[in-house]
């Protein structure tokens, strides 16, 4: 480490100094352990600095009427902004229950569909 | 016993200009963060709008866009230009952790790491130079070094991890670049160069890139390849990346505190300058200017206590410019000592290890020594004195 500061004039430990110890390790110890606990999930995982290391798409939503018919939703007109970090599915059905006269809610993601009932 | 060097680190003292310079940029980043994330606060004004809370109750957005931007601006304008830098900082960081933690839609490594910074320069005092506060009074010589430490700390924590979240078949296969590469505008890639072993050598590189400038940061041997390779890196994925402002914003944010892993000490280097010249006088009014941590401790050649006192006679002062470590001793003189002012300058500390590039710096030498033996002064007149006196 670049040596920029200049000599200590107090030695011994004190309130202040162990508080500012405290805070240097509590510090460290948090931002490593997030990030690499973050590694350990689905690219991009938030918290990580994972940048641009994949890319995600959302889900596809349809809203299934009380007699079978379905329609599409354009998330655009949804979201606050579109992220791949960001899991939106199961607040997208709650919203869409709660919005609008739909039976249930049909959620793509990865391949696979998830059917949402509204109550 | 072991945690003798965690006391050494909170007892350490630093000068706090660095960290102004940090301060002052990443104030401009939170500016304009602001008016980046405008349009998003916006629609979260919508009811329309999809709310995704981490907690009810935390949602500060329901103050209204333009009360949140206005206080957002406000605050960092304040703590870039170092007014009240304590309480602006706090009020920064706060409203910034409520906007972050009100809806998960809001989410971005880039705020993240605001906050983070934002409240490590909070804490390590950085309105304490370079600021309307240092100003009026308010300033200090110096401020606790362990802020700066955990500054070091995230800048290196935010490249390794990039770095090892790319490590997986996905990136490695070169899609992810592929995808994010510009497709618009007069300097897009083409299509037919998005092939993998094009994508593939951008994506280990990018890999290399990011894993070489956390850890290069911290060796001196490697510093200045580290800052140079870390410009390259965030100009290269402004410009070819999308969404580009946000790109040049974290450029902004975290490229200024590579300053905080160089040699920054005050008056640390003694630069003996030939004041019988005009030319070099001018020129050593722009380094006292752009000297803003005040590491260059300049001597004027004709004060011949402090010249000798450096070891450097009134010839080799007139030959060139010297610059010696007050530390060590060590020297460098002509355009390598340019060089290395160049390096501690906030203005172009990251692009000036450039310079010693083998044919920069042989080009650097010829021009440097033609437009020394050109200046108008009283070397000449020195010169012939001297020989006079010896005949």
């Amino acid at each position: 480490m670049v040596d920029t500061g200049t000599a200590a004039r107090h030695s011994g430990w004190n309130p202040m100094k162990a508080l500012a110890a405290s805070v240097v390790v509590a510090f460290v110890v948090i931002q490593l352990a997030i990030p690499l606990l973050a590694l350990g999930q689905p690219r991009p995982a938030r918290f990580g600095w994972q940048m641009y290391t994949a890319v995600s798409s959302l889900p596809e939503v349809r809203l299934e009427a009380a007699d079978g018919t379905t329609s599409s939703v354009d998330l655009a007109d949804l979201l606050a902004r579109e992220r791949a970090d960001v899991d939106v599915s199961a607040a997208l059905a709650r919203h869409l229950c709660a919005t609008t006269d739909a039976a249930a809610v049909l959620v793509t993601s990865g391949g696979e569909e998830e059917r949402v009932a509204c109550t | 016993m072991h945690l003798r060097w965690l006391l050494r680190l909170v007892e350490r003292r630093a000068s706090p200009r660095a960290l102004g310079v940090v301060r002052i940029t990443v104030g401009l980043a939170a500016t304009l963060k602001a008016l980046e994330l405008a349009p998003v606060l916006a629609r979260m004004d919508d009811p329309a709008t999809l709310r995704i809370p981490y907690l009810d109750g935390l949602d500060i957005t329901g103050a209204g866009a333009a009360v949140l931007l206005a206080a957002w601006v406000v605050s960092a304008a304040l703590f870039a230009i170092g007014a009240r830098t304590t309480v602006s900082g706090v009020t920064l960081g706060v409203l910034l952790a409520g906007i972050f933690v009100s809806d998960q839609q809001l989410y971005s490594n880039h705020l993240y790491l605001l906050i983070l910074l934002v409240g490590l320069l909070t804490i390590g005092r950085a309105g304490s130079a370079l600021s309307i506060d240092a100003w009026l009074g308010r300033g200090r010589d110096e401020v606790p070094a362990w802020p700066i430490a955990l500054l070091r700390a995230q800048v290196s924590i935010v490249y390794g991890f990039a770095a090892l979240a790319k490590l997986n078949a996905a990136y490695l296969s070169g899609s992810v670049v592929a995808a994010y590469l510009r497709r618009d505008g007069p300097i897009a890639i083409p299509d037919g160069w998005r092939t993998f072993e094009v994508m593939a050598t951008l994506s280990i590189l990018s890999i290399l890139a990011e894993g070489f400038v956390a850890i290069g940061l911290w060796l001196p041997r490697w510093r200045a390849a580290a800052l140079v390779v870390g410009l390259g890196l965030h100009l290269t994925i402004a410009i070819w990346f999308d969404p580009p402002i946000q790109l040049l914003i974290f450029g902004l944010m975290i490229l200024p505190a590579y300053l905080l892993f160089v040699d920054t000490r005050p008056r640390s280097r003694a630069l003996v300058w030939d004041d019988s010249c005009g030319f070099c006088g001018r020129i050593m009014t722009w380094v006292r200017r752009l000297d803003w941590l005040h590491v260059i401790d300049p001597i004027p050649s004709s004060d011949a206590k402090a010249r000798e006192a450096l070891g450097v006679s009134q010839a080799e002062a007139d030959q060139a410019i010297q610059l010696v470590w007050h530390s060590t001793g060590r020297r460098a003189s002509g355009f390598a000592a340019v060089q290395r002012v160049l390096q501690v300058l906030p203005v172009s500390f990251l692009w000036a290890p450039l310079l010693r590039l083998p044919p920069i710096m042989a080009l650097g030498e010829r021009a440097y020594r033609r437009v020394a033996a050109r200046r108008s002064c009283n070397v000449a007149l020195r010169t012939a004195a001297a020989a006079e006196a010896q005949v």
